[in-house]
Order: C-alpha cells, then sequence, then structure tokens
C-alpha cells in the first residue's frame, strides 16, 4: 500500500499548520487518494500504475498549497469580527471597531488620502471662517466678566455728531448713576514715545483713573493708573506700558520700572506693565501705552473740563445684578437732569447704553451693526458649510462604492448572525475615523487660511491687526464639523450595506445594489452640482460688487496720489515750528523733480479714525432755543489741496497764501451743505460760526464738488474745509500726486521730512488706491476673495464628483458596453450615451442650484453694490461654467469607455 | 461538430453550485463529491484532489458546508459534509442566478442562430 501521508505531509509543510490541523487534512486527502488508487486497481490497472494515477490528483507539487494558504490567508486577513455574541462590554466592541476600522484605512491608503484630503478641505474652510468670527464676535476682551461691560454714547437731538462724552458728563454719570453702573473713558492718541534718542510712533489710549480697576485688570509689572489719578485738576505725568510693546521696545526687561520718557516732548515716568494678552478694550488693536485722562491736555490740549468737548470713548461695568434696561433707565434720569443744568451744552441730550459688543469692532458704539455683523458671518459660515456638504457628498460616494465591493464581507457577516445594527456601528466607526483624520488636516488647513485672512492688509489709520488664532472655541466647531461630517458620509453606506439581502448579493455579484447605489450617487451629484452653483454665484455677486465699488465716482482722482502721516509734535515740536516745517516741507516736496503736486490735510476719503466735527452756527438761521445746532465733519487743509485730489470747486474760489492765522477766516463747502443751509441761495459770502454762536465768524468763499468722504457708501454729507493756518491740527497728511514709481517716491519725501525734522516718524505710507482697497473696498474684496475660495472648492468637488459617478457607472457598465460594441454600436453612440447620463445630471442640478441661488442671495442683497442680486450676468456666466467644466469631466470617462474591448468585456466580472 | 470542453472561467464560476447542491440531499465525504461530479458530468467536469479540498475547506469556513469526522463500524473514519441552513439559502439563489444566466445566453446564442 503507498504512503500517501509522506506524499502529502511533503507537500504540505510549507504551509506551516497548526499539528492538528495539518494531521486532520492529510488523513483526509490520503484517504481520498486510498480511495482512488483502490478504484484504479480494481479496474485492472497494476499497483504502480494506480499509484501513479492517484498521485496524479495532487496535480503539481505546490497546487495543494498553493489552494491551502489561500483558504488559510482568507480567514487571516479579514478576521470578521462577529456580531454581538461575546460581547459584554459595549466600549470593547467599540475599541474594536476602531481596531478593525484602522486595518481598514491602512488596507486602502489611497482612498484614506483622498477622502482625509476632501474632508479636510471642507472641515479647514469652516474652522478658518469660524476663527474669524471667534475673533470678531465671540471671544470676548480678556478681562473681569466682559459680560458685564456695556459702551456709553451721547446722542443730542437729531444732530449726526459722534457719540462720544465729554470727561464732565462721564464724571457726573459716576457719580449719579449710584449702584447701578461705574463708567470708565479713554481717547486714543499717536503720540512719539521717545527713549534714548529713539522715537517711536505708538498707539496710545489716554484713560480715566478707573479704566483698569473697572476693567478687573491686573498689572504685570509694576502697577496700573489708579482711580485717585487722571482727574482734570492737575496733569499726572505717568505711563503703563503695552505687554508686547514691553516686549519688543524694552526686551522685557523690568528696570523700565521708573524709566523716564519723553512722549511728544513731555517727559513722563513709567509705572508699570499692563499684564500679557490685554491690549485695551478693541481686540484688533494693540495699545502701546496708556496714560491718565489729564494727559490729553498736555499731549493734545485737548479741554478737559469743557462740557462741550466730547472726545472720550465710554464704557461702563453694570453693578451687582443692574440689568441693561436698568441701566438705561438710570442714564435717562441723569440726561435729563443735565440738559436742565446746562442747556447750553445738553439741551435734549440723552445717554444710551449698549451691550459691550456693539463697540467691539469698532469703539463707537454702532446699535445694528452687531446684528449687521451676524448677518455678513452667518451668510459665510452657511458658505462655508456648503463647501463641507459638497465635500461629504463626495467621500458619501466614493464610500458607497467602496461599500458595494464590501458588500461581500458584510453578507457574510449577516449569514453569520451579526445584527444589522452592529453591522451599521462598525461602518460609522470607520467613517468617523476618516473624519477625525480629516479634521486634523482640516485644522491645519484652518490656520494656515486663517493666518493668511489675518494678514490682508486693512487700512484704518490705527495699526489694526487680527489674530484669527486657535482657542478652544474654535477646536470644538471643528471636531463638531468633523463629526457631523462623519455622521453624513457613513450614514448612506451604513445603511445601504446593512440592508443588502444576502441571497441577492451573493447570487448577482450586487448588481442589483449597484442600480440602486447609483440613483443615490447621482442624487448626491446632482446637489453638488446645485451647491457648487450657489457658491459661485455667491462669489460672482461680490466680484461684480467689487468691480463696481472701484469704479464708482469717488468725487476725486485716487489715482497716482500716496500719503504720508507725520505729526511734529512727537518730537516735541509746538505750534510755530510745526507751521513753519509744514511751509517747508511742501515747498520742498513740490520742487522734488516728478512731483505734480502736493497738500496737507488733517484726514482723507475712507479713513474713519481721523475725524473732526464741529457744530455750525449759522448767520440768520441759528437753530431755536433748546435745539442742538447742527454738527458737520470739518477737514483742515492748506492751499493747493483740491487742486492735489482733483476735486473740482464749483464757485467761489480754493484757499490761498494769503489766508493766514492773521487773515479773516475763511472755509470752502461742498454743495450739500450750500443746499442744507443756503437752499436756493448764492453762498458765496455767507458767514458762520463753529463751536459756539460767539466764536468768530467764518466767510464762504468757496463751493467745491460733493466727494465721498470717510464713507464710501454713504450719500454725501455736509461737508466744510478750513485752512491749516487758521484752524491748527499737530497731524496732517502729507498727500503728494506723482507719476515716480512709489518707492522712490517715498524714498524721496522721507528724506525731505528727515531733513527737515531729524527722528521724525513719517507712518502709515500708502497710495491712495492701497488706503481706498484697504479700506472703504475691504469688505468687498474680504468678500470677493473669500466667497471666491469657496466657490472655486465647490467647483473642484462638484466636478470630482461627476468624473466620479460617471467613471463608477461606465466601468460598471462594461459588460453592456462591451455587449452593445460586439452587436454594431459605433463609438460614438457609446460616447454619445455616457454624455447624456452626465448631462442629465449636470443639467438637474444647475437648475437646482440657480433656483436656490435666486432664493438665498436676496438674503445679501443689502451687502451688494452696484449689481441685484439676480444679477443676469453672474447666473449666466457661473451656469456655463459649472455645465462646462462638468461636461468635460463627463468627456473623459465616455471616450474611456469607447475603447473597450467587446471580447474583455463580456469576460469583465 | 464535438462539444468544446468547459473553460476555467466557466469551471470557476459553477464549482460552488455543483458542490453545494451535491451535498444537498445527503451528507457525502470529499471522494464520493468528486466521483458524482465526474460521473452526472459524463466526465466533462473532473475535480482534482488538489482543487476540491481546499474549495471545500473554503465553503466550510464561511458557514456553507459543515464537516464531520464519522465512523462507521468495520470502516476508518472519513469527514462528511453537509449542507447548513445558511448554505441552502446561498444554493438556491445561486441556483436561481445560474438558471437565469444560462436562459439569457441561450436567447442571445439562439437569436444568432436564427
Amino acid at each position: 500500500m503507498p504512503d500517501w501521508r509522506e506524499e502529502i505531509t511533503r507537500r504540505l509543510r510549507s504551509l506551516k499548520l497548526a499539528p492538528t490541523r495539518e494531521a486532520e487534512i492529510i488523513e483526509e486527502v490520503a484517504q481520498h487518494l486510498q480511495d482512488r488508487y483502490r478504484e484504479i486497481v480494481v479496474g485492472g490497472a497494476t499497483e504502480e500504475d494506480a499509484r501513479c494515477a492517484a498521485l496524479e490528483e495532487l496535480r503539481d507539487e505546490n497546487l495543494l498549497a498553493r489552494g491551502l494558504r489561500q483558504v488559510e490567508q482568507e480567514t487571516k486577513s479579514e478576521p470578521v469580527p462577529l456580531g454581538g455574541e461575546g460581547e459584554r462590554s459595549p466600549l470593547r466592541g467599540l475599541a474594536r471597531d476602531v481596531r478593525y476600522g484602522l486595518r481598514q484605512l491602512r488596507r486602502n491608503p489611497g482612498l484614506a488620502a483622498i477622502v482625509v484630503l476632501t474632508l479636510g478641505l471642507g472641515i479647514g474652510a469652516n474652522t478658518a471662517i469660524f476663527s474669524v468670527v471667534n475673533a470678531l464676535l465671540l471671544r470676548g476682551i480678556p478681562v473681569q466678566n466682559p459680560n458685564q461691560l456695556v459702551a456709553l454714547a451721547f446722542h443730542q437731538g437729531k444732530s449726526e455728531g459722534l457719540p462720544l462724552l465729554s470727561y464732565p458728563d462721564l464724571r457726573d454719570i459716576g457719580e449719579q448713576a449710584g449702584g447701578s453702573l461705574e463708567p470708565f473713558g479713554y481717547k486714543f492718541g499717536m503720540d512719539g514715545l521717545s527713549e534714548g534718542g529713539h522715537a517711536d510712533r505708538v498707539v496710545t489710549n489716554y484713560v480715566t483713573g478707573n479704566y483698569f480697576s473697572a476693567l478687573g485688570v491686573k498689572p504685570a509689572l509694576g502697577r496700573l493708573i489708579l482711580p485717585s489719578e487722571g482727574g482734570p485738576s492737575r496733569p499726572d505725568p505717568i505711563l503703563v506700558l503695552g505687554y508686547s510693546y514691553w516686549q519688543s521696545r524694552f526686551g522685557g526687561s523690568p528696570a523700565v520700572i521708573g524709566k523716564q520718557v519723553l512722549v511728544n516732548g513731555h517727559p513722563l515716568t513709567i509705572v508699570g506693565v499692563a499684564r500679557k494678552g490685554f491690549q485695551g478694550v478693541l481686540n484688533e488693536v494693540d495699545i502701546q501705552a496708556f496714560m491718565p485722562l489729564n494727559m490729553v491736555r498736555v499731549e493734545m490740549d485737548f479741554p478737559l473740563d469743557s462740557r462741550a468737548a466730547r472726545g472720550l470713548f465710554a464704557l461702563g461695568r453694570l453693578k451687582g445684578s443692574t440689568t441693561l434696561a436698568q441701566a438705561q433707565a438710570a442714564l435717562d434720569v441723569i440726561a435729563t437732569r443735565l440738559s436742565h443744568q446746562y442747556p447750553d451744552t445738553n439741551a435734549v441730550a440723552t445717554f444710551q447704553v449698549y451691550p459691550q459688543k456693539e463697540a467691539a469692532l469698532t469703539p463707537m458704539p454702532q446699535p445694528g451693526m452687531y446684528r449687521e455683523e451676524l448677518v455678513v458671518t452667518g451668510l459665510f459660515l452657511s458658505l462655508a458649510a456648503l463647501v463641507l456638504l459638497l465635500a461629504c457628498f463626495n467621500v458619501a460616494n466614493i464610500l458607497m462604492v467602496r461599500a458595494t465591493a464590501r458588500e461581500r464581507e458584510m453578507t457574510i457577516r449577516t449569514a453569520l448572525g451579526a445584527p444589522r445594527l452592529r453591522l451599521i456601528r462598525q461602518l460609522l466607526t470607520e467613517s468617523l475615523l476618516l473624519a477625525l483624520l480629516g479634521c486634523g488636516a482640516g485644522v491645519l488647513v484652518g490656520l494656515w487660511a486663517g493666518s493668511l485672512l489675518g494678514s490682508i492688509h486693512i487700512s484704518m489709520g490705527l495699526p489694526v491687526t487680527f489674530h484669527f488664532s486657535f482657542d478652544w472655541r474654535v477646536f470644538a466647531y471643528s471636531v463638531t464639523a468633523a463629526i457631523v461630517a462623519g455622521m453624513a458620509v457613513g450614514v448612506m453606506p451604513a445603511f445601504c450595506a446593512a440592508r443588502a439581502n444576502p441571497a441577492a448579493a451573493l447570487h448577482d455579484g450586487g448588481r442589483t445594489a449597484s442600480v440602486r447605489h447609483y440613483r443615490l450617487r447621482s442624487a448626491l451629484v446632482v446637489t453638488e452640482v446645485a451647491g457648487s452653483i450657489v457658491l459661485l454665484t455667491v462669489a460672482g455677486l461680490f466680484t461684480r460688487s467689487l468691480v463696481k465699488a472701484q469704479h464708482m465716482d469717488l468725487g476725486f482722482d485716487p489715482e497716482h496720489l500716496t500719503n504720508f502721516h507725520v505729526d511734529p509734535q512727537e518730537i516735541g515740536f509746538d505750534y510755530a515750528q510745526a507751521m513753519e516745517f509744514y511751509k517747508n516741507l511742501l515747498n520742498r516736496v513740490r520742487a522734488l523733480p516728478g512731483v505734480q503736486t502736493a497738500t496737507l490735510a488733517f484726514t482723507y476719503p475712507s479713513n474713519g479714525v481721523y475725524l473732526n466735527a464741529e457744530s455750525v452756527f449759522v448767520e440768520g438761521h441759528l437753530p431755536p432755543k433748546g435745539e442742538p445746532a447742527p454738527v458737520v465733519s470739518v477737514n483742515e487743509v492748506t492751499p493747493g489741496y483740491f487742486e492735489t485730489l482733483g476735486i473740482p470747486i464749483v464757485e467761489g474760489r480754493t484757499f490761498a497764501n494769503t489766508d493766514t492765522a492773521d487773515a479773516p477766516l475763511v472755509a470752502v463747502i461742498n454743495q450739500r451743505m450750500a443746499k442744507q443751509f443756503w437752499p436756493g441761495e448764492d453762498p458765496i459770502g455767507k458767514r458762520f460760526r463753529t463751536g459756539s454762536e460767539s466764536g468768530n465768524p467764518i466767510e464762504v468763499v468757496g463751493v467745491a464738488r460733493d466727494t465721498k468722504y470717510e464713507d464710501l457708501f454713504a450719500k454725501p454729507t455736509p461737508y466744510l474745509y478750513k485752512p491749516l493756518a487758521q484752524d491748527y491740527v499737530p497731524m496732517q497728511t502729507l498727500q503728494v500726486r506723482s507719476l515716480l514709481p512709489p518707492a522712490t517716491l517715498v524714498r524721496e519725501v522721507e528724506h525731505q521730512i528727515h531733513d527737515l525734522a531729524p527722528g521724525l516718524p513719517v507712518f502709515d505710507i500708502e497710495t491712495m488706491m492701497e488706503t481706498l482697497n484697504g479700506g472703504g473696498f475691504y469688505t468687498f474684496r474680504l468678500g470677493a476673495y473669500l466667497a471666491a475660495a469657496l466657490g472655486l472648492l465647490g467647483l473642484i468637488l462638484a466636478t470630482v464628483g461627476v468624473y466620479g459617478v460617471i467613471s463608477v457607472s461606465t466601468s460598471q457598465r462594461t459588460r453592456e458596453i462591451g455587449i452593445r460594441m460586439a452587436l454594431g454600436a459605433r463609438p460614438n453612440d457609446i460616447r454619445q450615451a455616457i454624455l447624456h447620463q452626465g448631462l442629465t445630471i449636470v443639467v438637474v442640478g444647475t437648475l437646482l442650484g440657480a433656483a436656490v441661488a435666486l432664493g438665498l442671495t436676496r438674503v445679501m442683497a443689502h451687502l451688494l453694490y452696484g449689481v441685484s442680486a439676480h444679477d443676469p450676468i453672474t447666473y449666466c456666466g457661473v451656469t456655463l461654467l459649472i455645465a462646462g467644466v462638468t461636461l468635460l469631466a463627463c468627456y473623459v470617462p465616455a471616450r474611456q469607455a469607447t475603447k473597450v474591448d467587446p471580447m474583455v468585456a463580456l469576460r469583465y466580472e | 461538430m464535438e462539444a468544446k470542453a468547459p473553460t476555467p472561467e466557466w469551471k470557476k464560476v459553477s464549482a460552488e453550485l455543483l458542490i453545494l447542491s451535491l451535498v444537498e440531499a445527503r451528507p457525502r465525504h470529499g471522494y464520493e463529491i468528486s466521483k458524482l461530479i465526474e460521473q452526472r458530468s459524463g466526465g466533462t467536469v473532473r475535480f482534482y484532489v488538489a482543487s476540491l479540498y481546499p474549495l471545500l475547506y473554503r465553503l466550510e469556513k464561511r458557514g456553507w458546508v459543515e464537516g464531520r469526522w464519522v465512523e462507521k463500524a468495520g470502516q476508518r473514519r472519513r469527514r462528511y459534509y453537509r449542507l447548513t441552513p445558511v448554505g441552502r439559502k446561498v444554493l438556491t439563489s445561486q441556483r436561481r442566478g445560474w438558471q437565469a444566466f444560462v436562459a439569457a445566453i441561450n436567447r442571445i446564442v439562439e437569436i444568432e442562430h436564427a
């Protein structure tokens, strides 16, 4: 009898099976060979022939081992975790799901990378936008109980003056508000700080004595300004440094305490450093030095004890459980009392109190602005969420294709008794793992995008920096977005796979399920196309608004105009020295080769920080008793201003060198002011007074054309210009019109400035176009860039989605295509059939997207300029773009389908 | 014209179906299964040991068949395979699918022939 065992054992040696398993296989196969041998011998063959014939059953040396190895590997590589049985701990089950999910990811690194990247882009867009929202709206200033802080504003009848308070009013509120409210105030300054012969231009706050105590801020070093300091009786020449300025300028040295510095030439002593992280009450402006409010008399010649001198930004802290309404009631009583006590200055005056966040972005409370900000941020958060939705649809499509491939695994597990919920949990765990990895990628993308957004130049007249940094809110938002995305992308494939009928899946290779999945995937892609239409439409509308805004009639010529800001007071120049400096500077700059004209002005269009306004008393048209005089914006300028800016004088004359401090006071007004105060009359020669009824009369000598002023999108308001010589303001903007390259011009002008005033800081040097782009046009630019970035992401996702679904569908139809071509179909017919499939998706998606966009864009209509929310050029352009790109995406698989070899296709499985 | 031998592709698709259907009626051991296949196909289809047993073990691991050692009096023990309930469901659908496939091919072939 032949020894079959030896033959079989030799063939199985390489498998290294467990001894019992090997023994069983050997016994069984040996039994079979023995039966075969006996059959052949009974048939009449010799023993040797029978032995050889039996061994033929084993074929070659390796076939049996190869076959068994595949069986053994199938079991090892896919340890199918069984559902339910033996799993007493849900945590253990979850841990097993996570381990299994990670194993699946490792087996498909390419797919995992695509999914993580796609989700990362979607989550990243959301992280970036949310970090902006967080910085601007949610993250309060780092003080004690920021929810108790309020902003105070002053209003007087119908007057449109700035809502700032005077020091006496603020003091009276503090004394009379009792236990309900503690007010405090500050004034912005741009001063020169010299130490060791080196002068810096610093952003300063002049603050009331209780500023730091009311905010609850502690010092990092030394002490802060005390409540007993800052009163109007005498100046307190002390200074508190901002933390980051202390670090950058003084190297964080503790030796600064007690050091004497010069502020605008006046000696002050450093007494302390504010704590790290506190940079004043506006998050985006870093205050470099704080001084007591009484120093504003020294540095700015500001009349602190004049009730009419309204120049303080005021905040307050609600005490105890006082509500906003209670505080308002108390202020109403105080306002009434003051209007009776001081009718000259406080007639029909009221104080309004708002939540501090109404003054979070700009120091002046602008009620309704917070709501407006919420609308804008809501819009962009929605757009970013839409991008994430499109990304989720793309990923859901990918996972559904994979789910089809894994159907066999799922059906085996179902057949083995795994509850469907268990399978769903497994698949959802895998999706969540992908989503969390996408969250990690998204956070990195978001941080990068946030820092990019923060670096966009903003021109506001104050050094503004946005810190779109990562804190617990941004982290929580990103993780939430990831979890929602993970559930969204996983739920459909999970339910599809868990719903699979084992018999159907095993019998037809899953083709029935494929048809159902194709319809679902197509529906997802239709939604993607629609979503990208919405995104690109918003982007298109913002872009068109930007273009319209940039071409608006500003009323002056911003081209080839460069602004230089100087303040000779920062190096201690007095009035005479400053005027001499300015006269010489203008002469020298005008004489420079390449310079056409030059002028000096206090402020310029789109600057919302350097603002001056005065009450105007027109002869013969005085306001009734008890009514406040109208307030008009004022700009102090030198002769040559209107020529330099290209503002036509429609009547009368401009300023001349003869309009000196000793000459009769004159003014040039704008058309709007002429219409308001002298309707139907010739304003030339008319007189008015500013500040008070008893001031010196000012004669109108010219009328300038209306232009845009601080708000480029507002209707022209009354505006008046005064000669700098007659209404001195230390800080001026040198405005130079020249065709020289900006770098050359800047170098030449700075040289002249420093030749005349060594060490004088020259700041905020920028062209007028840069000012406009960073100022009035900033919102449109930001909106256009953000929307365009989101729109581009949406377009890419939709294109990839269309390509993916058509490509997969085409590959699944390979056999059908092969049969068709074998039966005589031409390549063109096949191509058209595939394109038709794609066209249906694109057309339905486009129509749906356009309909949704028409409805949604109504919300943002008031944010646009010069275009309607239903602008046909935008809608047509976007539709053509999407249709073109996505049809191109269909063309590639369509073309590939025509290259199918019918014989190969028929064997395709 | 003599009928052509089945290609490897055809055999792979039908191998599982053959084995499941042969153990449907009653449990059988490996040699019995291979003899039945050869006999009922008129020698057209043959399963060698090197192919048969890996396939049987695969079906067993999937839970479609269950193998058991049976010792009958006077004989050496043999491993018998029987159809499981899951396997029965699989057989039903595979049989249906095979019949549909064959019918579809027949329709195409008959049309061309006509």
